[in-house]
């Protein structure tokens, strides 16, 4: 079944063609969740509140065929909505800057020049961070980001220009010729 | 500005790692249960929802209808004489004698919280509060002026998902200073509330394209010892016949916020039951408090069964208490389906002459197509009232199921915008509130 009759079973309530929406997009839900929230339970708990919040508003959407940007975009609605809130809580304390994961890279140099990435692109303003991490971390094109961000291509270009500008300065890497 | 931006980046190496060391997160296996969980989830909210959006509808234009003639009862204009500060908040409550009582009592629990962002400053004043519901009293104002319409866009408990929201807002001039209002909370299948409520707001701005990345938010402690031991039951159990259609009462419960009734309809009535005209509580001094006009005003426990919501007489302290009522919406229950005839436009099954369709096409707004429906009425208990009158999904011949993304009504007009596809004619509605009904005397001693 194509992906648009599948969607429109699952707005007739047709909760396996829900399910087999979602589980296309299963994977990539996880990991951006889990970049944004840095752990397995907060991750997989994303993962369930963005399903829940889909079932609810699947009847709103209106392009069947980029279910998938606008399955991310609620998840990471969701999961900006989390960090801020853990922010809060650990008053005021970047919960982003938490965690090094244990799964991490092999050789150590490698570990710490992502660690260092990672922070650089967590004090980017969110719009910029939030670019960086679709295209980089994710590997969404320049059309599936503005779909995902509900933006002009021209923005986002124009957002990925500034952000990497913004990364190029906080890695020490100003004054190198970047064209 | 570069060209080429896919390129860009390059000189940054530790970008081009991210992938693959994104790609080498393992998958949790349990995650197609979270799956399942999260649709099972949707669908109890997905239900809860509705019901309590169509009874915020209702409400606002009830509240319309009344917000020229606010009056207080002498007690209470009294009372919020001596408290200045507090009778704005009495006028956001009016339509609500047992909320009105509630503060009369010196009921609400003073907060005081500000959180300021983007020259908007949000204030929580203050609470009312007891097991079954949360009414909290917030104000904005407009800090350094900025001249542009806001709306209250999103209000969130993250922490307490299980807790039901409920706000309205009130459009605002680009010209504003301030704005009060109330959010009422609700715990969903006899939850609790927790001991603070940490709250976030978004406010956005209608004027401009960008929003403010920003959330208002608040831990709202709730002093749960104000109200405990408070709630008070009554088991009726007794079931009425009204023209040979059963109805049973079940457990009442008395909340200083409201009151809350089971109420449930025999599956084998040959009437659907949409809603009581007059259901009441009268004491013995022949003091009416009514149901619950402005706000959720009931919610299913199953397709034949509801809670109801009155307007609390907690702080009367009746000796006794009776519950009354003599008309009922009804329509018998091979009546409901509503046949319309794409093409003929032409009703081809209805429940009698008082519906007639108007108009069948082009709505103004975009993709959306229009029913235009008239329903002629001169029954003096409508007066003023705008009858909600389908369920919002709807099928066409093909026996496939569509929703309806929102209606309208003006005078003896009805409007059902319906997305613009090429349906199989005719489109199969439901009625799901009518004014056609049943009258019997249901007078029952609570106590």
């Amino acid at each position: 079944m194509g992906n648009e009759l599948l969607v429109a079973a699952a707005k007739r309530g047709d909760d396996a063609a829900f399910y087999s929406l979602i589980t296309q997009h299963k994977e990539k839900m996880y990991r951006m969740a889990h970049s944004y929230l840095k752990n397995e339970t907060d991750a997989l708990e994303a993962v369930q509140e963005a399903t829940c919040r889909a079932y609810m508003q699947i009847h709103k959407l209106k392009e069947p065929e980029y279910f998938g940007s606008w399955l991310i975009r609620i998840l990471m609605n969701y999961c900006a909505d989390e960090v801020k809130r853990k922010a809060r809580r650990n008053d005021g304390q970047q919960a982003a800057a938490a965690a090094l994961d244990p799964h991490a890279a092999s050789a150590e140099s490698a570990l710490l020049e992502r660690v260092m990435l990672e922070s650089a692109v967590e004090q980017l303003d969110a719009n910029y961070k939030k670019v960086i991490q679709l295209k980089y971390y994710h590997d969404l094109t320049i059309t599936e980001i503005a779909r995902t961000l509900q933006k002009p291509e021209g923005t986002i270009k124009t957002w990925l220009h500034k952000a990497l500008g913004g990364l190029r300065q906080r890695l020490g890497k100003e004054g190198e010729p970047n064209e | 500005m570069n060209e080429y931006p896919n390129k860009e980046g390059q000189d940054i190496p530790q970008l081009g790692a991210m992938k693959e060391y994104m790609e080498d997160i393992p998958i949790p296996s349990d995650i197609d249960d979270k799956i399942w969980s999260g649709i099972r989830a949707g669908r109890q909210r997905r239900r809860r929802r509705v019901y309590s959006r169509i009874a915020a509808y209702t409400a606002c234009l009830l509240l319309l209808a009344s917000a020229a003639s606010v009056r207080f009862s002498p007690a209470v204009a009294a009372y919020v004489g001596e408290i200045p500060g507090l009778r704005p908040f009495v006028e956001l409550i009016h339509y609500d004698k047992g909320l009105e009582l509630a503060i009369e009592n010196d009921f609400m629990q003073p907060i005081g919280l500000s959180d300021e962002h983007d020259g908007i400053k949000v204030t929580i004043d203050g609470m009312i509060a007891d097991e079954s519901r949360i009414i909290v009293f917030y104000t904005i104002e407009n800090m350094d002026g900025q001249k542009s319409v806001v709306s209250l866009n999103k209000v969130e408990l993250p922490d307490n998902r299980d807790i039901s929201i409920s706000h309205g807002f009130y459009a605002n001039n680009e010209d504003w200073k301030s704005i009060q209002g109330t959010i009422d909370f609700y715990p969903n299948d006899q939850g609790e509330f927790p001991d603070a409520l940490n709250l976030q707001l978004e406010i956005d701005k209608v004027t401009e394209t960008a929003t403010i990345d920003a959330d208002w938010g608040f831990s709202i402690p709730i002093d749960k010892a104000k109200f405990e031991g408070m709630k008070e039951t009554y088991a009726i159990n007794q079931t009425v016949t009204v023209e040979g259609q059963r109805i049973t009462f079940g457990k009442m419960t008395v909340h200083p916020t409201r009151i809350e009734l089971e109420t449930a309809y025999d599956p084998a009535n040959t009437k659907k039951l949409f809603y009581f005209d007059d259901l009441r509580l009268e004491d013995e001094k022949g003091e009416i408090f009514g149901t619950i006009t402005n706000g959720v005003s009931g919610s299913d426990i199953s397709e034949n069964s509801h809670v109801l919501y009155f307007q609390s007489n907690y702080f009367r302290k009746p000796e006794h208490l009776y519950l009354r009522a003599s008309s009922i919406r009804a329509l018998d229950k091979d009546k409901l389906e509503v046949k319309v005839d794409l093409d003929r436009r032409e009703l081809l099954a209805l429940p009698d002459s008082l519906l007639t369709i108007k108009e069948a096409g082009a709505s103004d707004e975009d993709g959306q197509d229009m029913l235009v429906f008239g329903l002629k009425n001169e029954n003096p208990l409508d007066q003023g009232r705008a009858y909600s009158l389908f369920d919002m999904e709807y099928t066409d011949a093909s026996g496939q199921s569509f929703r309806s993304s929102r209606t309208g009504s003006s005078g003896e007009e009805y409007r059902l915008y319906i997305p613009r596809k090429s349906y199989q004619s005719p489109l199969t509605l439901r009625i799901a509130d009518y004014p056609a009904r049943i009258h019997g005397d249901i007078n029952i001693k609570i106590k």
